[in-house]
Protein backbone atom coordinates (compact mmCIF):
# COMPACT_ATOMS: atom_id res chain seq x y z
CA UNK A 1 0.00 0.00 0.00
CA UNK A 2 1.70 3.38 1.18
CA UNK A 3 4.60 4.95 1.83
CA UNK A 4 7.15 2.71 3.63
CA UNK A 5 9.43 5.08 5.23
CA UNK A 6 10.58 5.08 8.74
CA UNK A 7 7.93 5.94 11.16
CA UNK A 8 8.32 7.47 14.44
CA UNK A 9 6.08 8.91 17.01
CA UNK A 10 6.95 12.57 18.56
CA UNK A 11 5.63 13.60 21.47
CA UNK A 12 6.01 17.52 22.47
CA UNK A 13 6.88 17.86 25.78
CA UNK A 14 4.66 19.65 27.82
CA UNK A 15 5.11 22.04 30.70
CA UNK A 16 3.17 19.83 32.63
CA UNK A 17 5.19 16.85 31.75
CA UNK A 18 8.34 19.26 32.80
CA UNK A 19 7.00 20.16 35.93
CA UNK A 20 6.08 16.59 37.06
CA UNK A 21 9.78 15.17 36.08
CA UNK A 22 11.16 18.13 37.93
CA UNK A 23 9.11 17.75 41.05
CA UNK A 24 10.63 13.93 40.59
CA UNK A 25 13.90 15.08 40.29
CA UNK A 26 14.15 17.49 42.74
CA UNK A 27 13.30 14.75 45.42
CA UNK A 28 16.87 13.34 44.97
CA UNK A 29 19.02 15.79 43.59
CA UNK A 30 22.15 13.46 43.07
CA UNK A 31 20.38 11.74 40.57
CA UNK A 32 18.19 14.38 38.90
CA UNK A 33 19.26 13.96 35.67
CA UNK A 34 18.50 10.01 35.36
CA UNK A 35 15.39 10.81 37.11
CA UNK A 36 14.37 13.84 34.95
CA UNK A 37 14.90 11.97 31.68
CA UNK A 38 13.45 8.65 32.95
CA UNK A 39 10.22 10.15 33.70
CA UNK A 40 9.90 11.97 30.71
CA UNK A 41 10.68 8.85 28.62
CA UNK A 42 8.13 7.10 30.56
CA UNK A 43 5.68 10.38 30.25
CA UNK A 44 6.43 9.97 26.50
CA UNK A 45 5.41 6.54 25.82
CA UNK A 46 2.23 6.94 28.30
CA UNK A 47 1.14 9.44 26.04
CA UNK A 48 1.90 7.38 22.74
CA UNK A 49 0.62 3.92 23.87
CA UNK A 50 -2.88 6.14 24.86
CA UNK A 51 -2.99 7.45 21.52
CA UNK A 52 -3.48 3.78 20.33
CA UNK A 53 -6.16 2.79 22.78
CA UNK A 54 -3.44 0.97 24.66
CA UNK A 55 -4.22 1.38 28.79
CA UNK A 56 -1.38 2.00 31.42
CA UNK A 57 -0.76 2.04 35.20
CA UNK A 58 2.32 4.58 35.99
CA UNK A 59 1.43 4.23 39.68
CA UNK A 60 2.55 0.88 39.86
CA UNK A 61 5.81 0.89 37.86
CA UNK A 62 9.18 0.75 39.25
CA UNK A 63 10.31 4.19 37.81
CA UNK A 64 8.01 6.54 39.86
CA UNK A 65 9.83 5.36 43.19
CA UNK A 66 12.46 7.74 43.83
CA UNK A 67 14.63 4.79 46.02
CA UNK A 68 14.61 2.36 43.05
CA UNK A 69 15.87 5.24 40.85
CA UNK A 70 18.71 6.17 43.50
CA UNK A 71 19.69 2.38 43.38
CA UNK A 72 18.84 1.42 39.95
CA UNK A 73 18.39 2.80 36.28
CA UNK A 74 14.74 1.86 35.92
CA UNK A 75 12.01 3.22 33.60
CA UNK A 76 9.39 1.00 33.22
CA UNK A 77 5.67 1.22 32.74
CA UNK A 78 3.37 -1.68 33.24
CA UNK A 79 0.34 -2.32 30.85
CA UNK A 80 -2.19 -4.60 33.02
CA UNK A 81 -2.22 -8.06 31.58
CA UNK A 82 0.60 -7.51 29.05
CA UNK A 83 3.40 -6.45 30.71
CA UNK A 84 6.65 -3.99 31.34
CA UNK A 85 7.52 -2.06 28.73
CA UNK A 86 10.77 0.07 29.68
CA UNK A 87 11.13 3.51 27.79
CA UNK A 88 14.44 4.09 27.41
CA UNK A 89 15.43 7.64 26.97
CA UNK A 90 18.25 8.66 24.58
CA UNK A 91 20.25 12.22 24.14
CA UNK A 92 19.28 14.20 21.10
CA UNK A 93 23.29 13.68 20.43
CA UNK A 94 23.68 9.87 21.08
CA UNK A 95 23.69 6.95 18.18
CA UNK A 96 23.56 4.29 20.73
CA UNK A 97 21.08 3.43 23.80
CA UNK A 98 22.17 2.57 27.10
CA UNK A 99 20.03 -0.29 28.81
CA UNK A 100 21.69 -0.91 31.73
CA UNK A 101 21.34 -4.63 33.20
CA UNK A 102 19.05 -4.44 35.70
CA UNK A 103 15.98 -3.91 33.24
CA UNK A 104 17.48 -6.89 30.99
CA UNK A 105 14.84 -9.37 32.37
CA UNK A 106 10.96 -9.17 33.15
CA UNK A 107 10.14 -7.06 30.44
CA UNK A 108 8.35 -7.36 27.17
CA UNK A 109 9.32 -5.16 25.31
CA UNK A 110 12.15 -1.91 25.36
CA UNK A 111 10.90 1.53 23.40
CA UNK A 112 13.85 4.02 22.67
CA UNK A 113 13.04 7.64 22.95
CA UNK A 114 14.94 9.98 22.06
CA UNK A 115 14.91 13.77 24.18
CA UNK A 116 15.31 16.48 22.09
CA UNK A 117 15.62 19.43 24.66
CA UNK A 118 16.27 22.39 22.08
CA UNK A 119 12.91 21.75 20.23
CA UNK A 120 11.11 20.66 23.30
CA UNK A 121 9.95 17.44 22.05
CA UNK A 122 10.17 13.86 21.93
CA UNK A 123 10.65 11.02 19.99
CA UNK A 124 9.77 7.16 19.87
CA UNK A 125 12.19 5.62 17.59
CA UNK A 126 11.39 2.21 17.77
CA UNK A 127 11.31 -0.78 19.73
CA UNK A 128 13.07 -3.82 20.89
CA UNK A 129 11.41 -7.56 21.95
CA UNK A 130 14.44 -8.36 24.60
CA UNK A 131 17.69 -6.73 25.38
CA UNK A 132 20.84 -8.62 26.56
CA UNK A 133 23.56 -5.84 26.19
CA UNK A 134 23.72 -2.53 27.37
CA UNK A 135 24.39 -0.13 24.21
CA UNK A 136 21.86 -0.91 21.21
CA UNK A 137 23.36 0.84 18.45
CA UNK A 138 19.96 2.77 17.30
CA UNK A 139 19.93 1.25 13.65
CA UNK A 140 19.36 -2.03 15.30
CA UNK A 141 15.92 -1.33 16.45
CA UNK A 142 12.72 -2.19 15.25
CA UNK A 143 9.77 -0.42 14.09
CA UNK A 144 6.68 0.76 16.25
CA UNK A 145 4.91 -1.36 13.31
CA UNK A 146 6.34 -4.13 14.49
CA UNK A 147 6.08 -3.25 18.26
CA UNK A 148 2.33 -3.16 17.69
CA UNK A 149 2.00 -6.19 16.38
CA UNK A 150 4.24 -7.89 19.03
CA UNK A 151 1.72 -5.90 21.60
CA UNK A 152 -1.39 -7.63 19.68
CA UNK A 153 -0.05 -11.16 19.88
CA UNK A 154 0.51 -10.81 23.76
CA UNK A 155 -2.67 -9.38 24.56
CA UNK A 156 -4.37 -12.01 22.14
CA UNK A 157 -2.39 -15.26 21.42
CA UNK A 158 -2.87 -17.36 18.66
CA UNK A 159 -4.31 -20.33 19.95
CA UNK A 160 -2.20 -24.01 20.30
CA UNK A 161 -3.74 -26.01 17.44
CA UNK A 162 -3.23 -29.56 19.65
CA UNK A 163 -4.43 -31.60 17.23
CA UNK A 164 -1.49 -30.74 15.09
CA UNK A 165 0.55 -32.47 17.69
CA UNK A 166 -0.75 -35.66 16.34
CA UNK A 167 1.23 -35.00 13.49
CA UNK A 168 4.46 -34.65 15.37
CA UNK A 169 3.81 -30.89 14.60
CA UNK A 170 4.99 -28.92 17.74
CA UNK A 171 3.77 -25.39 18.14
CA UNK A 172 6.32 -23.02 18.64
CA UNK A 173 7.57 -23.02 22.09
CA UNK A 174 5.97 -26.36 22.98
CA UNK A 175 8.07 -29.76 23.44
CA UNK A 176 7.53 -33.35 22.91
CA UNK A 177 7.49 -35.09 26.58
CA UNK A 178 10.94 -37.03 25.02
CA UNK A 179 12.31 -33.47 24.04
CA UNK A 180 11.55 -32.17 27.50
CA UNK A 181 12.91 -34.91 29.16
CA UNK A 182 16.25 -34.25 26.81
CA UNK A 183 16.11 -30.84 28.47
CA UNK A 184 16.08 -31.82 32.41
CA UNK A 185 19.18 -33.92 31.42
CA UNK A 186 20.65 -34.90 27.97
CA UNK A 187 22.45 -37.97 28.91
CA UNK A 188 20.18 -41.33 28.45
CA UNK A 189 21.01 -42.86 31.35
CA UNK A 190 19.01 -40.73 34.02
CA UNK A 191 16.12 -41.41 31.08
CA UNK A 192 14.93 -43.80 33.83
CA UNK A 193 15.23 -41.35 36.85
CA UNK A 194 12.55 -39.63 34.31
CA UNK A 195 10.21 -42.25 34.40
CA UNK A 196 9.49 -42.50 37.81
CA UNK A 197 8.59 -38.78 37.58
CA UNK A 198 4.60 -37.77 36.99
CA UNK A 199 4.71 -36.62 33.41
CA UNK A 200 5.17 -39.81 31.79
CA UNK A 201 3.64 -42.79 31.66
CA UNK A 202 0.90 -40.80 31.51
CA UNK A 203 -2.52 -42.92 31.28
CA UNK A 204 -5.28 -42.23 29.01
CA UNK A 205 -2.79 -39.92 26.64
CA UNK A 206 -1.78 -40.36 23.14
CA UNK A 207 -0.32 -37.58 22.38
CA UNK A 208 1.18 -34.91 24.43
CA UNK A 209 2.93 -31.42 24.74
CA UNK A 210 5.02 -29.91 27.03
CA UNK A 211 5.84 -25.67 28.02
CA UNK A 212 8.50 -24.57 30.86
CA UNK A 213 6.47 -21.55 32.14
CA UNK A 214 8.80 -19.37 33.81
CA UNK A 215 7.00 -17.77 37.23
CA UNK A 216 10.16 -15.60 37.93
CA UNK A 217 9.59 -15.00 41.74
CA UNK A 218 11.35 -14.96 44.55
CA UNK A 219 10.29 -18.12 46.56
CA UNK A 220 9.37 -17.75 50.16
CA UNK A 221 12.99 -19.38 51.68
CA UNK A 222 16.03 -17.29 51.76
CA UNK A 223 17.56 -18.59 48.52
CA UNK A 224 16.59 -16.88 45.38
CA UNK A 225 15.59 -18.81 42.45
CA UNK A 226 13.51 -18.61 39.05
CA UNK A 227 10.54 -21.19 40.02
CA UNK A 228 9.83 -22.79 37.16
CA UNK A 229 6.48 -24.99 36.16
CA UNK A 230 5.77 -27.11 33.38
CA UNK A 231 2.35 -27.10 31.73
CA UNK A 232 1.73 -30.54 30.10
CA UNK A 233 -1.23 -30.76 27.77
CA UNK A 234 -2.43 -34.33 26.99
CA UNK A 235 -5.38 -35.34 23.85
CA UNK A 236 -6.78 -38.75 24.98
CA UNK A 237 -9.22 -41.60 23.44
CA UNK A 238 -11.58 -40.08 21.19
CA UNK A 239 -15.36 -40.89 21.10
CA UNK A 240 -17.27 -40.32 18.38
CA UNK A 241 -17.22 -36.02 18.28
CA UNK A 242 -15.81 -35.80 22.26
CA UNK A 243 -12.33 -35.70 23.00
CA UNK A 244 -10.21 -36.29 26.29
CA UNK A 245 -8.11 -33.77 27.23
CA UNK A 246 -5.62 -33.60 30.01
CA UNK A 247 -4.30 -30.63 31.41
CA UNK A 248 -1.27 -31.64 33.88
CA UNK A 249 0.86 -29.13 36.18
CA UNK A 250 4.20 -30.44 37.76
CA UNK A 251 7.13 -28.90 39.28
CA UNK A 252 10.17 -28.16 37.09
CA UNK A 253 12.48 -29.98 37.05
CA UNK A 254 10.56 -32.85 38.46
CA UNK A 255 12.44 -33.27 41.54
CA UNK A 256 11.00 -30.64 43.03
CA UNK A 257 7.65 -30.03 44.53
CA UNK A 258 5.35 -27.68 42.96
CA UNK A 259 5.35 -23.85 44.44
CA UNK A 260 2.75 -22.33 47.64
CA UNK A 261 -0.37 -21.76 46.00
CA UNK A 262 -0.77 -22.75 42.86
CA UNK A 263 -3.98 -22.35 40.95
CA UNK A 264 -4.83 -23.81 37.73
CA UNK A 265 -8.26 -22.94 35.72
CA UNK A 266 -9.84 -24.23 32.62
CA UNK A 267 -11.45 -21.54 30.38
CA UNK A 268 -14.11 -22.01 27.85
CA UNK A 269 -14.22 -20.27 24.43
CA UNK A 270 -16.94 -18.30 25.97
CA UNK A 271 -14.49 -17.08 28.58
CA UNK A 272 -16.39 -18.57 31.66
CA UNK A 273 -13.87 -20.41 34.00
CA UNK A 274 -14.86 -23.95 34.19
CA UNK A 275 -12.57 -25.73 36.42
CA UNK A 276 -10.53 -24.39 39.49
CA UNK A 277 -7.69 -26.52 40.52
CA UNK A 278 -5.57 -26.02 43.67
CA UNK A 279 -2.28 -27.26 44.55
CA UNK A 280 0.42 -26.39 47.38
CA UNK A 281 3.85 -28.01 47.53
CA UNK A 282 2.28 -31.45 45.91
CA UNK A 283 4.22 -33.53 43.31
CA UNK A 284 1.37 -32.62 40.59
CA UNK A 285 -1.72 -31.05 39.47
CA UNK A 286 -3.66 -32.22 36.76
CA UNK A 287 -7.82 -32.17 35.19
CA UNK A 288 -9.60 -33.51 33.00
CA UNK A 289 -12.09 -32.77 30.48
CA UNK A 290 -13.68 -33.31 27.12
CA UNK A 291 -13.77 -31.40 24.48
CA UNK A 292 -14.95 -31.31 20.59
CA UNK A 293 -12.87 -30.74 17.81
CA UNK A 294 -12.26 -27.12 17.02
CA UNK A 295 -13.60 -26.24 20.64
CA UNK A 296 -11.03 -23.51 21.95
CA UNK A 297 -9.81 -23.53 25.57
CA UNK A 298 -7.69 -21.19 27.47
CA UNK A 299 -5.79 -22.69 30.64
CA UNK A 300 -5.04 -19.88 33.15
CA UNK A 301 -1.91 -20.59 35.53
CA UNK A 302 -1.53 -18.33 39.00
CA UNK A 303 1.32 -18.89 41.61
CA UNK A 304 0.88 -15.65 43.78
CA UNK A 305 0.52 -12.65 42.04
CA UNK A 306 1.95 -13.99 38.86
CA UNK A 307 -0.80 -15.37 36.27
CA UNK A 308 -0.05 -17.02 32.74
CA UNK A 309 -2.63 -17.82 30.40
CA UNK A 310 -2.59 -20.21 26.95
CA UNK A 311 -4.97 -20.68 24.81
CA UNK A 312 -6.06 -23.64 22.88
CA UNK A 313 -7.71 -25.08 19.74
CA UNK A 314 -8.40 -28.80 19.88
CA UNK B 1 6.60 10.42 -4.98
CA UNK B 2 3.45 10.60 -3.14
CA UNK B 3 3.00 14.29 -1.64
CA UNK B 4 2.62 13.86 2.22
CA UNK B 5 -0.82 15.53 2.40
CA UNK B 6 -2.01 12.47 -0.09
CA UNK B 7 0.18 9.95 1.80
CA UNK B 8 -1.79 11.43 5.56
CA UNK B 9 -5.49 11.04 3.53
CA UNK B 10 -4.60 7.61 2.86
CA UNK B 11 -3.28 6.60 6.12
CA UNK B 12 -6.57 7.96 7.53
CA UNK B 13 -8.70 6.66 4.88
CA UNK B 14 -6.87 3.04 6.25
CA UNK B 15 -7.33 4.21 10.08
CA UNK B 16 -10.82 4.22 9.54
CA UNK B 17 -11.64 0.98 7.78
CA UNK B 18 -10.15 -0.64 10.47
CA UNK B 19 -12.38 -1.48 14.14
CA UNK B 20 -10.99 0.33 17.00
CA UNK B 21 -7.94 -0.89 18.95
CA UNK B 22 -7.18 -3.21 15.86
CA UNK B 23 -3.24 -3.65 15.15
CA UNK B 24 -4.03 -2.16 11.20
CA UNK B 25 -5.80 0.91 12.75
CA UNK B 26 -2.94 1.07 15.48
CA UNK B 27 -0.12 0.98 12.57
CA UNK B 28 -2.11 3.68 10.31
CA UNK B 29 -2.86 5.61 12.86
CA UNK B 30 0.65 6.09 14.06
CA UNK B 31 1.80 6.61 10.32
CA UNK B 32 -0.40 9.31 10.29
CA UNK B 33 0.74 11.26 13.09
CA UNK B 34 4.34 10.20 11.62
CA UNK B 35 3.58 12.32 8.82
CA UNK B 36 1.91 15.13 10.19
CA UNK B 37 4.99 15.89 12.02
CA UNK B 38 7.55 14.78 9.52
CA UNK B 39 6.17 17.01 6.50
CA UNK B 40 5.06 19.90 9.09
CA UNK B 41 1.07 19.72 8.21
CA UNK B 42 0.19 21.14 11.58
CA UNK B 43 -0.10 24.85 10.97
CA UNK B 44 -0.14 27.09 13.95
CA UNK B 45 -1.96 30.81 13.44
CA UNK B 46 1.38 33.41 13.95
CA UNK B 47 1.19 34.75 17.47
CA UNK B 48 0.94 38.42 16.16
CA UNK B 49 -2.52 38.75 17.86
CA UNK B 50 -1.69 37.43 21.07
CA UNK B 51 -0.42 39.28 24.34
CA UNK B 52 1.58 36.19 25.10
CA UNK B 53 5.58 35.99 24.56
CA UNK B 54 7.25 33.33 22.41
CA UNK B 55 8.21 31.70 24.79
CA UNK B 56 4.80 31.25 26.42
CA UNK B 57 3.20 30.82 22.61
CA UNK B 58 5.39 27.79 22.44
CA UNK B 59 4.00 26.75 25.13
CA UNK B 60 0.37 26.91 24.31
CA UNK B 61 1.41 25.01 20.92
CA UNK B 62 3.29 22.20 22.64
CA UNK B 63 0.52 21.69 24.75
CA UNK B 64 -2.38 22.18 22.08
CA UNK B 65 0.05 19.73 19.85
CA UNK B 66 -0.14 17.35 22.18
CA UNK B 67 -4.31 17.27 22.47
CA UNK B 68 -4.14 17.19 18.84
CA UNK B 69 -2.74 14.16 18.91
CA UNK B 70 -5.04 12.63 20.91
CA UNK B 71 -7.73 13.36 19.78
CA UNK B 72 -6.86 12.25 16.38
CA UNK B 73 -5.84 8.55 17.73
CA UNK B 74 -9.24 8.90 19.64
CA UNK B 75 -11.83 10.17 17.21
CA UNK B 76 -10.70 9.00 13.71
CA UNK B 77 -13.88 7.67 13.31
CA UNK B 78 -15.51 10.84 13.27
CA UNK B 79 -13.42 12.40 10.33
CA UNK B 80 -15.66 12.08 7.33
CA UNK B 81 -13.27 12.02 4.09
CA UNK B 82 -16.57 13.57 2.29
CA UNK B 83 -16.31 16.83 3.84
CA UNK B 84 -12.80 17.57 3.98
CA UNK B 85 -8.96 16.40 3.86
CA UNK B 86 -8.07 14.96 6.76
CA UNK B 87 -5.05 17.66 7.21
CA UNK B 88 -7.52 20.69 7.04
CA UNK B 89 -9.68 18.09 9.48
CA UNK B 90 -6.95 18.31 11.75
CA UNK B 91 -5.50 21.86 11.47
CA UNK B 92 -9.89 23.56 11.47
CA UNK B 93 -11.25 20.82 13.47
CA UNK B 94 -8.92 20.06 16.01
CA UNK B 95 -6.02 21.96 15.99
CA UNK B 96 -7.21 25.42 16.42
CA UNK B 97 -9.84 25.13 19.09
CA UNK B 98 -6.85 23.33 21.26
CA UNK B 99 -4.77 26.42 20.98
CA UNK B 100 -7.64 28.69 22.37
CA UNK B 101 -7.69 25.78 25.24
CA UNK B 102 -4.27 25.43 25.95
CA UNK B 103 -3.64 29.69 25.97
CA UNK B 104 -6.94 29.99 28.24
CA UNK B 105 -5.69 26.95 30.12
CA UNK B 106 -1.73 27.45 30.94
CA UNK B 107 -1.94 32.09 31.08
CA UNK B 108 -5.72 32.82 31.70
CA UNK B 109 -6.73 36.46 31.42
CA UNK B 110 -6.25 38.08 34.71
CA UNK B 111 -9.61 38.89 36.17
CA UNK B 112 -10.28 35.14 36.01
CA UNK B 113 -6.99 34.25 37.78
CA UNK B 114 -7.43 35.99 40.77
CA UNK B 115 -7.42 33.08 42.80
CA UNK B 116 -5.12 30.84 40.47
CA UNK B 117 -1.62 31.39 41.26
CA UNK B 118 0.02 33.24 38.13
CA UNK B 119 2.42 30.98 35.77
CA UNK B 120 6.36 32.65 36.23
CA UNK B 121 6.47 32.37 31.89
CA UNK B 122 9.70 32.39 31.10
CA UNK B 123 11.28 31.12 34.26
CA UNK B 124 10.06 27.63 34.04
CA UNK B 125 11.03 24.47 33.37
CA UNK B 126 13.09 25.08 30.20
CA UNK B 127 15.69 26.84 32.34
CA UNK B 128 16.09 23.43 34.49
CA UNK B 129 16.52 21.29 31.40
CA UNK B 130 19.06 23.67 30.95
CA UNK B 131 20.59 23.77 34.21
CA UNK B 132 20.73 19.92 34.02
CA UNK B 133 21.84 19.27 30.56
CA UNK B 134 25.05 21.51 31.09
CA UNK B 135 25.83 20.17 34.53
CA UNK B 136 28.20 17.59 34.47
CA UNK B 137 26.79 14.01 36.02
CA UNK B 138 26.79 14.56 39.66
CA UNK B 139 29.09 12.40 41.76
CA UNK B 140 27.81 10.08 44.13
CA UNK B 141 30.76 10.77 47.07
CA UNK B 142 29.74 12.18 50.12
CA UNK B 143 26.02 13.53 49.58
CA UNK B 144 23.84 13.40 52.72
CA UNK B 145 21.32 11.31 50.68
CA UNK B 146 23.79 8.85 49.74
CA UNK B 147 25.25 8.25 53.02
CA UNK B 148 22.07 7.88 55.04
CA UNK B 149 20.79 5.46 52.20
CA UNK B 150 24.19 3.19 52.27
CA UNK B 151 23.97 3.27 56.02
CA UNK B 152 20.02 2.28 56.26
CA UNK B 153 21.48 -0.25 53.39
CA UNK B 154 24.64 -1.24 56.32
CA UNK B 155 22.37 -1.79 58.92
CA UNK B 156 19.08 -3.31 57.24
CA UNK B 157 16.98 -2.57 60.65
CA UNK B 158 14.02 -4.93 59.88
CA UNK B 159 16.93 -7.46 57.87
CA UNK B 160 14.80 -7.42 54.46
CA UNK B 161 17.93 -7.67 52.43
CA UNK B 162 19.33 -11.30 52.93
CA UNK B 163 18.15 -12.96 50.48
CA UNK B 164 20.57 -14.60 48.52
CA UNK B 165 21.30 -16.17 45.05
CA UNK B 166 20.74 -20.06 44.94
CA UNK B 167 23.60 -21.96 46.50
CA UNK B 168 25.93 -18.32 46.83
CA UNK B 169 24.99 -17.50 50.14
CA UNK B 170 27.61 -14.90 49.60
CA UNK B 171 25.50 -12.52 47.18
CA UNK B 172 22.61 -11.48 49.09
CA UNK B 173 20.75 -8.47 48.05
CA UNK B 174 22.20 -5.98 50.96
CA UNK B 175 25.82 -7.23 49.24
CA UNK B 176 24.57 -5.77 45.57
CA UNK B 177 22.90 -3.30 46.62
CA UNK B 178 26.11 -2.15 48.58
CA UNK B 179 28.36 -2.27 45.56
CA UNK B 180 25.70 -0.79 43.19
CA UNK B 181 25.62 2.54 45.61
CA UNK B 182 29.38 2.83 45.22
CA UNK B 183 28.54 3.06 41.37
CA UNK B 184 30.31 -0.50 40.65
CA UNK B 185 29.91 -1.61 37.35
CA UNK B 186 27.54 -4.82 36.88
CA UNK B 187 30.75 -6.06 34.97
CA UNK B 188 33.30 -5.72 38.03
CA UNK B 189 30.76 -6.96 40.08
CA UNK B 190 30.29 -10.20 37.75
CA UNK B 191 34.05 -10.93 37.72
CA UNK B 192 34.06 -10.30 41.46
CA UNK B 193 31.29 -12.91 42.45
CA UNK B 194 32.11 -14.99 39.55
CA UNK B 195 28.62 -15.00 38.56
CA UNK B 196 27.00 -14.31 35.49
CA UNK B 197 25.96 -10.87 35.20
CA UNK B 198 22.19 -11.28 33.94
CA UNK B 199 21.50 -13.59 36.87
CA UNK B 200 22.70 -10.78 39.32
CA UNK B 201 21.28 -8.35 37.28
CA UNK B 202 17.37 -9.97 37.44
CA UNK B 203 17.53 -10.88 41.17
CA UNK B 204 18.95 -7.32 41.94
CA UNK B 205 15.77 -6.02 39.89
CA UNK B 206 13.15 -8.42 41.60
CA UNK B 207 14.11 -7.86 44.75
CA UNK B 208 14.70 -4.24 44.41
CA UNK B 209 10.54 -4.36 43.34
CA UNK B 210 9.85 -6.17 46.60
CA UNK B 211 11.38 -3.74 48.85
CA UNK B 212 10.83 -0.86 47.34
CA UNK B 213 9.06 0.84 49.96
CA UNK B 214 11.03 -0.85 52.81
CA UNK B 215 13.93 1.23 51.24
CA UNK B 216 11.96 4.40 50.24
CA UNK B 217 11.32 4.85 54.02
CA UNK B 218 14.62 5.44 54.51
CA UNK B 219 14.60 8.17 51.98
CA UNK B 220 11.22 9.45 53.44
CA UNK B 221 13.16 10.81 56.61
CA UNK B 222 15.60 12.73 54.63
CA UNK B 223 15.09 16.62 54.68
CA UNK B 224 16.55 18.24 51.78
CA UNK B 225 15.58 21.49 53.51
Amino acid sequence: MILSENISFIVPITHSMKQKAEQLANSFPPKKEQIYNNFLAVAAVQFYLDCMGIKTELENSSSQAVVIQVLADIADLLIPGVGLVECRPVLADEDMCFVPPEVWSDRIAYLVVNLDYDRNETEILGFLPQVEQAKIPLERLQSLDDFITHVDCIQNPVPVKIRDWVKAIMSEGWLTLEELAKVLDPSPQVATGWRKTPTTPWPGVKTAGAKILSLGRSTETIEYQEDKIALLVGLGEQSQDLIDVHVRLVPWPPTQILPEGVHLSIIDNQDEVVINANASRSPGLEVDFMGQPDEQFGVKVTVGEVAIAESFVI
Amino acid sequence: MEKPQDAAQNYALEAKKHPANSPARRQALQRLCSVLHKYKLFYFPTNARSKLSPKQYEEVCEEARQRTLQEICHKIDQYDPSIASVVTWVNNTILRYRIRDAESYLFPPKEESVNKPVRKGDEDGTEFIDSIVDKPKPGNEHTLEFEALAQFINLDPEKKLQKHIKNKPEITFQVLLQERILDVSWEEISVKFETKLPTLSSFFQRQLAEHKSYLQRCLDNINYA
